[in-house]
């Protein structure tokens, strides 16, 4: 009998060893029977009419190509359902490829039955089914994860406010003693730091899908901004020197949440990442139609080679020299990055001798003022 | 943002800014209060849209700070009914998104301002200097002793 033949008049065998396997590899509480041989009914069954399909002129060919994608996307929906990860999803298409030639050779074809083209064009109709799996379970896996970080991001925001509101009003109270104002000021600033990451969580999600960050500029002071900031950072860290220079006016039109976020992101670094005892300098220089933003540490040089990965997402093994300290998941620069790009700027890290400093250059009209993802 | 004027010919030495805090949060909401009253005001608190709707009509305040996603009624209905019978009052949406179309449906909705959770002291000194500019400089408003 002809594979495609074969197929058809012996569909049960097949599902009854696809279900074996099935139940091998199932993850959690097992499944019934109908479960566990999701769609392959349809699967195999499309499988061997797609080979019995003369290319060249069935008409029919397109249906049937429709009837294999859709019934592989149904199954791989199921199988993200149940908890199947992507290896168990490939391992069960190869397990189907080894049981029906395996069933079939059994059955003892000819040697004119065993034709290898009908051996090619059931690999390729399996690849299909294969792909096409493949590629929804990844849509699928992708789609969650994202509404879960999207939800997750959100949620935090309510628990972190409180956390932040009151150690912020403890930490300006002068009702303390020293020991209790510095707890209430750990607190604010861990708070602080996970917010930053939470934020950085969700712009990292949202850029993994769309083309760049979404940006609303509006006329704004960039020295108001960057002192509030830093009046923000130093309440967080009453520990450190923060110098701030201005050269000129540093009005334009940018988007101050975002830019709030840069300044932000670029004063964490400088704070995680230079000596303890050593000021951290931001300073802002008007020249012509642009608005320089300078921050600038002291510490550990960054390696050269590791300079250009600076501003990848999620490099934390990039500076495991300096042993990165709590409060960073490596997206910071990242976002920074983003933010300098979606207003048509640019940034630059130098690191040499012990002083590290980034120079972040912005029009002062945005560029790109209906940027969208 | 919608540009609103905000009237505060009445607000004396006398009579402090009176803040209606709006988080079904009740932790959040008691925190929020609790900011304001350092900050020298006068607070009620709602948890959810029909309070809030409610509070505003017997409370009379001059700045509603609300939260959006809430049971009953949310942030967005109780902005609009409340705006339809107090064209004066400042109502600033707190919000857990800061994306360009959460700020444009607040904004539709009929809020003057919109702020990003989490909120910090600073953010919300920002946000009163800036509608009540008069309150601000010289007026019961005194800030926390640092």
């Amino acid at each position: 009998m002809r594979l495609a033949d074969f197929i058809l008049a012996n569909v049960e065998p097949i599902l009854t060893e696809w279900e074996e396997f099935a139940r091998s590899i199932w993850p959690g509480e097992m499944a019934g029977s109908r479960a566990l041989r999701d769609h392959a009914s349809e699967m195999i069954l499309a499988v061997a009419r797609n080979m019995q399909i003369d290319h060249e002129e069935n008409r029919e060919e397109g249906a049937t190509a429709q009837n294999l994608d859709a019934a592989s996307d149904e199954h791989a929906n199921h199988r993200v359902k149940w908890g199947f990860n992507l290896q168990n999803l490939v391992a069960e298409y190869r397990a189907l490829r080894g049981s029906v030639i395996r069933l079939w050779n059994a059955s003892g074809p000819t040697a004119e039955e065993k034709d290898l083209e009908d051996i090619v064009r059931f690999d390729e109709a399996l690849d299909r089914l294969l792909a096409e799996s493949v590629l929804y379970y990844v849509g699928e896996v992708d789609k969650s994860r994202e509404i879960f970080l999207a939800i997750l991001g959100h949620d935090l925001r309510n628990p972190l406010n409180s956390v932040i509101l009151q150690s912020a009003i403890l930490a300006e109270s002068g009702k303390l003693d020293p020991s209790s104002k510095k707890i209430a000021t750990n607190i604010l600033a861990s708070g602080t730091a996970m917010g930053r990451m939470v934020g950085d969580l969700l712009d990292f999600t949202g850029s993994q899908v769309g083309a760049g960050m979404e940006i609303s500029p509006v006329p704004m002071d960039l020295q108001e901004l960057c002192e509030e900031v830093i009046d923000e950072m130093k309440t967080i860290h009453p520990e450190r020197s923060f110098v701030f220079e201005i050269s000129g006016d540093a009005e334009g039109e940018w988007d101050s949440s975002r830019l709030r976020q840069l300044v932000s992101n670029l004063l964490g670094n400088a704070v995680q990442h230079g000596w303890p005892d050593s000021p951290i300098v931001t300073s802002l220089r008007r020249m012509d139609d642009s608005v320089f933003l300078v921050v600038s540490n002291q510490g550990p040089a960054i390696a050269p080679d590791l300079l250009p990965l600076i501003f990848e997402p999620l490099q934390r093994e990039a500076d495991v020299n300096t042993c990165r300290p709590a409060g960073s998941i490596g997206l910071g620069l990242y976002i920074a990055r983003e933010v300098v790009t979606a207003h048509g700027g640019t940034v630059e890290v130098k690191s040499a001798g012990e002083r590290t400093t980034f120079t972040v250059k912005l029009p002062r009209i945005c560029r790109r003022a209906a940027s969208k993802k | 943002m919608i540009n609103h004027s905000v009237d505060t010919h009445a607000l004396t030495d006398a009579t402090p800014l009176r803040v209606l805090v709006v988080e079904d949060g009740k932790g959040v909401a008691e925190v929020m209060a609790l900011f304001f009253e350092m900050e020298g005001m006068q607070t009620a608190v709602a948890f959810d849209g029909v309070e809030a709707v409610e509070t505003a009509e017997t409370f009379q305040p001059h700045l509603i700070c609300m939260d959006l996603t809430m049971p009953r009624m949310d942030g967005f209905e109780a902005a609009r009914r409340i705006r339809e019978k107090s064209s004066d009052v400042v109502i600033v949406a707190l919000c857990g998104w800061d994306d360009k179309d959460s700020r444009r449906r607040t904004a539709e909705a009929g809020f003057n301002d919109h702020l990003a959770k989490p909120l910090t002291p600073v953010a919300l000194r920002k946000m009163i200097g800036q509608f009540f500019p008069v309150l601000r400089q010289d007026q019961g408003c005194p800030k926390i002793a640092v």
